[in-house]
């Protein structure tokens, strides 16, 4: 921030020497000709020239025109939503005042990211999905990011309120590692944890011109990573959105107290851009949401060992000694009670015999655990702040200082549950561009804060308050003291747990939250829960369209980029006690585009070469084809690789969790473990009782190719959009863990691996053999109705080819989902009234995770909003539901059940 | 207004549509599942006493030890030895003696009969010499304070014949909802005395008493055989030879036959012979193979290759010097921490 500060002033510094006049302005103001409100931010040109503004916020505009200029000219109006409008001007001093009309544009709007040059969505080569400004500012959902699950082939899981994870192509999961998200052109992945940030740290509601979603393997032009699709959210510019506007959702959750008390639910956002002179132009953002949490309260018990690893099996904390609730912390810690009793008969021989016949079968016994409504603070919050600053150095050279910064409370599931707390990220950019080209470098500032993982914490709350080595003491006895008075084998196993247990810290007391404080903000490396990681990520990358010197012949575009991570969580996440371990990362990509029989197939190669400092190179084409069949009619293939480094926990990852120890999988981490004079055993091997060496081969990449088709046309007089694909993908080299044993003794010797005092288990990451095979579809229709009304409908599927028994995917995708939306966004009298309802639906499907496997159930979630403009004072009031019948659901196992959110907005010169 | 119906064809399907879905519901996350407990049919133990003429004294014995709410409740588990009123008489116990008993008395005799926490049917009983050792809900009285240190008994199981101590049970596995019972041919009489208060009090073991007590000379305490044959917690089956077999035995080696000529022996042999006759379990008559079978004395505790003693249901016990068997003249005389039998001669290792 400091640094940001700085510039900040430079650039005031330089105010008095940018603010120059041009000689001849036309003005005016534009307004809607049916509504009669003033319209910002549309655009207004001069025909024929490059000279352009837009609109402010009361819809004034001033458009300078180059001196010598001959009068009359054409200016040309434009705006999403609206017909292009053009009125001829007669002389400079003339007012000119325009109404525009509003008009239906479908397929019209223009896409970046399919190609990262600007192309009509209906000639986009690639399988790709937008939402303009208008469609987020009418959409129901309380929180923007919640838009892209409306959109066909997108599966979300929501980990809490504010950390929601989008996918396509299947892998669903918290922090997706598949799939890019990308905002203003920065990759917003936290560099240590691995997760995509977009609805904690990305732009405010007010602030989000545009979403695109690449659906499919999108590495050939955004780089590694993005195997499964790449959401960019792209930001307002303070030159064409210009003023105050400012929103506040007030709504109330929890409306049954089914999980919690009703609560309320906050969602403010306020942003400021101002358009200093034609070349100065700057804005500010902050967001705030403030409410108690989703909870996740699936409490059914999860098998931790052997061949149903995973998986939800009968049992509760009554019926079950070993019960391990799902969203009960604590309770990982076992301990096989025989150990305990053995120990008994040991000492006490008269009691051996009888002993002898509770200890035939391993007796385990889990401690008792917590809930997590007991151990996570219930209040997320999410503190959202950015910026920028754009100035255009020439004509057409801008340079763009930006950045976002946030801050919050949220709950993520990884390989275990985490309480995100004070959690902080910052992404700051300097931009240069230009219409041909531009160069970025941009940092992502990581700080953990006060995140923990709850699971661990609980466990080591557990010992803290009575050691493990006592409690089962206690238990063993209290068991045996138990049978020994007639009790039956349960509830001898339920008086030893209440004897055990005694003195046992309840949930929200001081003695309790003070025992749980010391754990938890002590790093785990020093036996606590606390992550410290501050990793951090630098990048650069430029890109040059040389299209305008290729003209006639084909179009060109290069790239590059460089990336360093720098890991530092002193020892707590990754192997970095000693120090921050850089990862360097550089690419680069090149493509071309050729038109034939006047564009009637166009052909479009990329390709993308990358290395990371851990990894070989790879090499990855993209080749598509857009075949015209028919004006605004196209048919498009494409043939894509695509690939990801491991992510930098799979590569340095060093933590402790349950009963193994997670390591990074790269050369370093094998050294480090001396996996070559300590040699590790296969655990699966072993418990089938083969002592078998595990062998590692070089850890590579993860890659998946895939192949695609697609429709998207203009139909029934323009009035219906056609979208449709069919996709193919095969991957290799997939990643997934693999669970070895290695003597910890001073001089190794194989026996010790049968020991479980004298050997540790590690879980090592492996590229599997396994080859898994994906296939789906997708299809959208888009339907303008008479009056403004629309209605929008997709329905899409994907599909896990055949794996043998047992291997494990993480597909995690529903067969078929579908969505339907219907709409209006102004009718009644003076088009004030506006209204969308979005239905959605998907089928049951089975979740795998490292924490558990299971059944999500098929759900499906009404949303709908109704708002009433309020044009004299540019504002506009809704009524929102999400949720609306406030049927619980969940979207991954663990996670937690979503209930419905009622809110009402006010928001003031939303565009 | 044609526009409008135009609208509402539009629309009206839509409407439809998401009225159809949303009223079926999403589900709840399913709560996490009770494993099911077997349901136990049948009579409890409690119910079976209460209404099994065959239990009249065992049934005023249990009610009078205050256990029939135990043994009544399902979720308890007991195995119990269960003595008829037949077994009882032979006993020479009528209700009239259980009614005038203490009942502090009666709750011992009761609970030395069951096995707590555990179902224990017939062929969960070892066939393996000489049997198992099971705590019962005799918990030992002070100075003992753990709740876990029990009195036991010792089921058997022998060619298809159950017992318990040496007591024959005449019906097994009757199957209950709380636990099970066998019927046994005779009441289990709880030990009061441990074996060196019972054998000091044998006029016909005083011998054997001097050899235990000039064994033990110079032994510091703690090690000695009296504090071992003293202990509770210990198990002994001790083949003791009555003083004849002793007086034999000195008159063979030249020696005055009295109690203290055990001072005239190597105080080492002296304690080689008294570990001889010690065997680290508790045996009864019933519980000795039929075939002869050789079996590991204390001494072989301390030193792994003392020679065994062998042992015959039919024939007695052998030591490796002793050219013939030892008969057992008296047997199953019940301690507290074990059971001697007397025998007619010493067996000598060597």
């Amino acid at each position: 921030m400091k640094r940001l500060a700085r510039y900040v002033a430079l650039l005031l510094l330089m105010l008095p020497a940018i603010v120059n006049a041009q000689n001849v302005t036309i003005s005016g103001s534009v307004q809607n000709a049916v509504g009669g409100e003033m319209l910002g931010s549309v655009s207004v040109t001069l025909k024929g020239s490059s000279n352009g503004t837009f609109t402010d916020a009361k819809g004034n505009f001033k458009l300078s025109v180059p001196a010598g200029t001959k009068f009359p000219v054409t200016v040309l109006f434009s705006s999403i939503g609206y017909g292009i409008t053009e009125i001829q001007v007669q002389n400079a001093g003339e007012m000119a005042s325009v109404k525009l009309q509003p008009a239906s544009t479908l397929g019209e709007e223009v896409v970046v990211s399919a190609t990262r040059t600007p192309t009509r969505i209906i000639e986009s080569p690639v399988s790709i999905e937008r939402v303009n400004n208008a469609a987020i500012r009418n959409a129901p959902a309380a929180d923007y990011f919640d838009i892209a699950t409306n959109l066909k082939g997108v599966d979300m899981v929501a980990s809490s309120l504010t950390f929601k994870t989008v996918t396509t192509r299947g892998f669903a999961g918290s922090g997706n590692t598949r799939f890019t998200q990308i905002v203003d052109g920065m990759d917003n992945q936290a560099p240590g944890l691995n997760f995509s940030v977009g609805s904690i740290v990305g732009l405010s509601e007010l602030d989000v011109e545009s979403m695109e979603l690449l659906q499919g393997a999108s590495s050939a032009l955004y780089g590694p990573g993005g195997m499964n699709g790449t959401l960019l959210i792209n930001s307002k510019d303070p030159f064409k959105y210009q003023g105050l506007s400012f929103q506040m959702k007030n709504g109330v959750m929890h409306t049954d107290g089914k999980y919690r008390d009703p609560a309320p639910y906050y969602n403010w956002d306020v942003r400021w851009a101002k358009k200093v002179n034609d070349k100065l132009a700057f804005k500010f953002t902050a967001g705030l949401i403030q409410a108690k949490d989703w909870l996740a309260a699936d409490n059914r018990n999860v098998m931790r060992s052997g061949a149903m690893m995973g998986q939800i099996i009968p049992g509760n904390r009554a019926t079950d000694p070993n019960y391990d609730g799902l969203n009960i912390y604590g309770d990982e810690t076992t301990l096989d009670l025989n150990q305990v009793l053995n120990g008994i008969a040991g000492q006490a021989p008269f009691l051996a015999p009888y002993i002898s016949t509770l200890t035939g079968s391993p007796n385990p016994v889990s401690r008792t655990g917590y809930s997590e409504k007991e151990v996570t603070n219930p209040n997320t919050i999410n503190f959202k702040m950015g910026g920028s600053i754009n100035y255009k150095l020439t004509n057409s050279i801008e340079a763009v200082l930006s950045g976002f910064w946030g801050t919050g409370n949220t709950v993520y599931t990884g390989s275990d549950r985490y309480s995100l707390l004070d959690l902080k990220m910052g992404q700051y950019k300097l931009e240069l561009k230009h219409k041909n080209w531009l160069v970025r470098a941009y940092t992502t500032q990581e700080n953990a804060g006060q995140s923990y993982n709850a699971t661990i914490t609980t466990r080591l709350f557990n010992e803290a308050w009575k050691p493990s080595l006592q409690w089962y003491t206690e238990y063993g006895q209290a068991y045996l003291g138990g049978l020994l008075n007639g009790l039956s084998t349960q509830n001898a196993h339920s008086f030893a747990r209440s004897t055990a247990d005694n003195g046992r810290p309840v949930a929200g007391t001081a003695r309790f939250q003070r025992i749980y404080d010391s754990v938890r903000i002590r790093p785990i490396s020093a036996g606590g829960g606390l992550l410290l990681d501050k990793t951090n990520l630098y990048a650069i990358e430029g890109q040059y369209n040389l299209s305008h010197l290729t003209k006639g012949v084909m179009d060109v575009l290069v790239g590059g980029n460089f990336r360093r991570f720098l890991l530092n969580s002193q020892g707590t996440l990754f192997a970095d006690s000693t120090g921050k371990i850089p990862i360097d990362e550089f690419g680069a990509y090149a493509q071309a585009s050729k038109g034939f029989a006047n564009d009637l197939i166009k052909f479009t190669v990329s390709g993308r070469y990358d290395k990371n400092s851990n990894f070989k190179g790879r090499f990855t084409p993209r080749a598509t084809a857009l075949l015209r069949v028919a004006k605004d009619n196209h048919f498009r293939f494409s043939y894509q690789t695509a690939y990801r480094f491991p992510s930098t926990q799979q590569q340095y990852i060093n933590l402790a969790v349950g009963g193994a120890t997670l390591i990074g999988g790269v050369p370093k981490m094998l050294e480090g473990y001396n996996f070559k004079g300590n040699p590790v055993y296969s655990l699966t091997a072993l418990t089938a009782g083969q002592l078998k060496v595990q062998e590692f081969d070089d850890f590579k990449p993860e890659a998946v190719k895939s192949f695609e088709v697609g429709y998207r046309g203009l139909l029934a007089k323009s009035k219906l959009l056609l979208d449709a694909y069919a996709y193919v993908g095969n991957y290799q080299d997939f990643i997934t863990r693999v669970l070895v044993v290695q003597s910890i003794s001073a001089t190794p010797n194989p026996a010790d691996v049968l020991v479980a005092s004298k050997r540790r288990v590690l879980s090592v990451p492996i590229n599997s053999p396994t080859k898994v095979k994906t296939n789906g579809w997708g299809v959208s229709l888009e339907y303008r109705l008479p009056k403004g009304f629309f209605v929008n409908g997709n329905i899409s599927s994907d599909q896990l080819g055949d794996v043998q028994d047992g291997f494990i995917t993480y597909f995690n995708a529903p067969k078929y989902r579908g969505n339907m939306t219907f709409g209006n966004y102004g009718m009644g009298k003076n088009k004030r009234v506006g209204f969308n309802m979005v239905y959605r639906w998907q089928a049951e499907f089975d979740y795998q995770s490292d924490l558990a496997n299971g059944v999500v159930p098929a759900y499906q979630v009404l949303d709908a909003q109704i708002s009433y403009k309020l044009p004299k004072i540019s504002s506009v009031v809704r009524l929102g539901a999400n949720n609306l019948l406030n049927q619980y659901y969940i979207t991954a196992l663990a996670n937690p059940s979503i209930g419905g959110l009622y809110y009402v907005s006010f928001g003031y010169n939303i565009f | 207004m044609k526009k409008m119906s135009n609208i509402m064809k539009s629309v009206l399907p839509v409407a439809l549509l998401a009225v159809i879905g949303v009223t079926s519901c999403n589900k709840n996350v399913p709560e996490a599942m009770p494993i099911a407990q077997p349901v136990q049919a049948g009579s409890t133990i409690g119910e079976i006493l209460n209404t099994n003429t065959n239990f009249s004294i065992l049934k005023a014995a249990v009610t009078k030890a205050g256990l029939m709410p135990a043994v009544s409740d399902k979720n308890n588990v007991f195995t119990v030895f269960a003595p008829s009123d037949a077994a009882f008489t032979a006993s020479g116990i009528s209700l009239a003696v259980i009614n005038a008993l203490p009942a502090a008395s009666v709750t011992s005799i009761v609970q030395y009969h069951i096995v707590p926490g555990r179902k224990i049917l017939a062929n969960d009983i070892s066939t393996a010499f000489p049997n198992v050792q099971m705590p019962t809900a005799f918990v030992i009285p002070a100075p003992n304070t753990s709740p876990l240190v029990r009195f036991s008994n010792f089921p058997s199981r022998r060619a298809g014949n159950v017992w318990v101590n040496n007591i024959p049970v005449v019906t097994p596995d009757v199957n209950t909802a709380n636990g099970a019972i066998h019927v046994t041919a005779a009441m289990l009489n709880p030990p009061s005395r441990v074996l060196l208060d019972t054998m000091a009090r044998d006029a016909d073991l005083q011998y054997l008493v001097a050899a235990v007590l000039a064994a033990d000379a110079g032994v510091p305490a703690g090690s000695k055989f009296q504090d071992f044959l003293a202990n509770p917690l210990a198990n002994f089956t001790v083949m003791a030879p009555t003083n004849q077999a002793f007086m034999n035995l000195f008159a063979f080696l030249g020696l005055p036959q009295s109690p203290a000529s055990f001072s005239l022996l190597p105080a080492a042999t002296v304690r080689g012979i008294v570990a001889y006759h010690l065997v680290l379990a508790r045996a009864f008559a019933a519980n000795l193979p039929t075939a002869a079978t050789p079996v590991p004395s204390l001494l072989s505790a301390s030193l792994p290759t003392a020679p065994l003693l062998t042992f015959s249901a039919s024939q007695g016990v052998k030591g490796a010097a002793n050219p013939i068997y030892s008969k057992i003249t008296a047997s199953d005389r019940h301690a507290i921490n074990g059971v001697y039998h007397k025998i007619d001669q010493v067996l000598m290792p060597q």
